[in-house]
């Protein structure tokens, strides 16, 4: 009798512990399983008071479970987005500003252009995802080219893709990105854009420029390096890398590891993206990126901050960094980790970095990327004039702006 | 009436049991096709509550909507395009592996069938390797001295026509394993006699086989009709609709719609758009079934 007295006073115990608790839930693509439970013991042993659910979603259809959710009124309390997506959901109220919490920890961290929309901040950058040039230095070799003086201009590129493509029928010189959503127009096109000092859109964010002279310039350089080309998904093109098919191709961190496990004869290093000419432009690349942001729905704003500066920290960010080497931690100073020195490659990608630059702050960004992706098939894949091809999107993107 | 049916002890048990089917019938079924519909004359968003009501503002605009309209095209040329060749090809194997000269039967059976068992993601995802870029496809036809430097996925000459290649070697296993049933039925007797008059493998077929599969051959249509308007998981899992919305298809770009641009409204009118072209096909083929029958 006496043993299901104090039973029964655990269990009450218990019960009230728990409700006690204020529950934070975690929408997120980065962390897997494993880490996602290690991370939620930190954070619990150091908060008792706060109770931590962190949901691992799939690339595949994450995106869709975030977006059914918050129609279900039933969205998380943080919510970790593509940063190119944060303007839509910004704009769509679906995001609570965080002008008001922003101040704490602003000087600690960089990329805060991933969260400003509408001159207020809708989130905290999280992790970075700049793209580079993977090249293989067995190729260069192979076509007479210095592997350690990779091109550093278009027209280097242009001429070592040239060379590297007449080494054999399945040997290319570059690949670009075709045949899916983002990848066309995020490696390489539209960071070429910004490289040779053009934009799509006027600094105000009001008018279309894409029939400009920097962008047809550009233009016309992609249609020239297609002749070179490998064309196809940047899955595909990753594994011709790795099988040593390619000279060249741009992509983010993440096919470091996956090229040295799978492909460990295929010798290549990493390089800043070329710049269009030595003495104009810069080494322009994308800025992806993972951003945190708080769910308009969420009832406990303090205590979801708590959640975002656990995670945000470079204790966690790093520990993500090890375990995928997909992403960087956005904290100030993260090179001087030691990490980096053992990981050159991945070092490389900070120095690009510093010339990511991210997708305009525009409600409509969903609709605008996927312009752009028939914006460069049309470029890679056509035989239509480059003028005509921008004039007609550029209409399209004014009536969306 | 329905009450007093239910007095029967026999209904109202059979009510019962069914309840819980009713229930999230209702609920998953019912219900979001209702919704759906009331939406489809909003510019409902997904993301915000608010909804305006626009009348048939987007039912007008998806007829001039290009890309719409681009992937209405596509959608009736993978349809037109793979049911004839799934059709007579899955006949053609179920009459095969029915023959007296073929053996192992079972051994084929399960063959032809393993592709209607396997997921679409996995089979979209073996099927893009096999058309990639450097992949097998592509080194085959290097052998032969023909060089291409686009993956058959990513140019939009070859992409419609890759997809609807892997759907068509995907279905047929499906539709001959359901031929096969149908050609079993026939009396063997029938053969006999016709054997006895003198008639031809080819007379047999045509005059005997064919007229009487005839039930199986609409079913099989119907169905394959239906599945193919409603194509998603192949576009989804290998092209995303592209290169240049080549392979863009009416769910595919509803899905496109809805849950990337957020304009659930305009989505859920190209649903219902969906539903009265399959609605009047299917009509016209009860039709002709009932023409015949």
């Amino acid at each position: 009798m006496s043993k299901k007295i104090l039973l029964m006073v655990l269990l009450v115990g218990l019960a009230l512990l728990s409700f006690g608790k204020t529950k934070i839930s975690v929408w997120q693509f980065m962390m897997d399983d494993t880490l996602s439970k290690q991370v939620k013991a930190q954070f619990e042993a150091a908060n008792p008071d706060i109770e931590l659910e962190i949901v691992q979603l799939s690339w595949a259809t994450g995106f869709d479970r975030i977006v059914t959710s918050i129609a279900a009124g039933s969205a998380p309390d943080v919510i970790e987005l593509g940063n190119t997506w944060l303007a839509t959901f910004a704009s769509q109220g679906v995001l609570r500003p965080v002008d008001d919490i922003v101040g704490k920890v602003k000087d600690d961290y960089v990329a805060w252009n991933f969260v400003e929309y509408q001159e207020k901040t809708w989130g905290f950058p999280w992790l970075l995802a700049p793209r580079a040039m993977y090249y293989n230095l067995e190729l260069l070799d192979k076509a007479g080219l210095d592997p350690d003086n990779p091109p550093k201009t278009w027209i280097e590129l242009l001429n070592a893709s040239a060379k590297i493509d007449a080494l054999g029928p399945d040997i290319y010189g570059v690949g670009l990105c075709v045949g899916e959503l983002y990848s066309p127009y995020q490696e390489w096109f539209l960071p070429a854009v910004w490289g040779n000092m053009g934009h799509f859109v006027s600094p105000d964010l009001k008018k279309a420029t894409l029939n400009s002279d920097p962008v047809i310039e550009t233009a016309n350089y992609y249609r020239s390096l297609s002749n070179y080309a490998l064309l196809g998904k940047e899955s595909e093109l990753a594994e011709a890398f790795g099988q040593g098919k390619l000279g060249f191709f741009f992509a983010g961190p993440a096919y470091i590891n996956n090229t040295q496990r799978d492909y460990p004869e295929t010798i290549f290093d990493v390089t800043l993206i070329p710049k269009p000419r030595d003495h104009h432009g810069y080494h322009a690349s994308f800025a992806g990126g993972e951003v945190l942001g708080i769910s308009s729905q969420c009832e406990n704003v303090e205590e979801a901050w708590s959640v975002i500066e656990f995670l945000l920290s470079e204790e966690v960010a790093m520990q993500i960094t090890r375990t995928t080497g997909e992403v960087f931690p956005t904290k100030v100073g993260i090179e001087k980790d030691p990490w980096f020195e053992s990981h050159p490659l991945h070092a490389t990608f900070l120095e690009q970095n510093k010339y990511a630059v991210p997708f305009p702050p525009l409600a409509e960004a969903n609709k605008i990327e996927q312009l752009f992706t028939n914006i460069v098939e049309e470029i890679l894949l056509t035989d239509a004039q480059i003028e005509e091809i921008l004039q007609k999107y550029n209409q399209q993107i004014q009536n969306l702006l | 009436m329905f009450i007093l049916k239910l007095k029967n002890k026999y209904n109202l048990t059979t009510f019962v049991f069914l309840l819980p089917w009713i229930i999230t019938f209702i609920i998953f079924s019912v219900y979001p096709i209702i919704f759906s519909f009331g939406i489809s004359f909003t510019d409902y968003t997904g993301l915000s509550p608010e909804m305006n009501f626009v009348g048939l503002k987007n039912y007008f605009s998806l007829f001039k909507d290009e890309i719409f309209l681009k992937a209405m095209r596509n959608t009736f040329i993978f349809v037109i395009g793979t049911i004839p060749f799934t059709t007579v090809i899955s006949i053609l194997l179920a009459v095969l592996i029915n023959s007296k000269m073929v053996r192992f039967k079972g051994l084929f059976k399960a063959g032809f069938f393993l592709p209607s068992v396997m997921s679409m993601v996995v089979i979209s995802t073996i099927w893009r390797y096999i058309y990639s870029a450097d992949g097998i496809l592509n080194y085959l036809l290097q052998t032969i001295g023909i060089e291409k430097n686009t993956g058959w996925l990513a140019s939009p000459d070859t992409a419609l026509l890759s997809i609807m290649i892997m759907n068509v070697w995907a279905a047929i296993g499906y539709y001959t394993i359901i031929f096969l049933a149908g050609l079993q039925s026939i009396p063997e007797e029938l053969y006999e006699s016709a054997s006895i008059d003198g008639a031809s493998n080819t007379d047999k077929f045509f005059k005997i086989t064919l007229p009487l599969i005839k039930p199986t051959l609409f079913f099989v249509i119907a169905i394959n009709t239906i599945r193919s308007f409603q194509i998603f998981t192949e576009i989804f899992t290998m092209t995303g609709g592209g290169p240049l919305n080549s392979t863009q298809t009416i769910v595919h770009y509803l899905y496109l719609t809805g849950f990337r641009q957020f304009r659930m409204g305009y989505a859920s009118a190209m649903a219902y758009i969906l539903v009265i072209i399959i609605l009047i096909i299917t009509l016209i083929q009860q039709r002709v079934l009932r023409s015949e029958y």
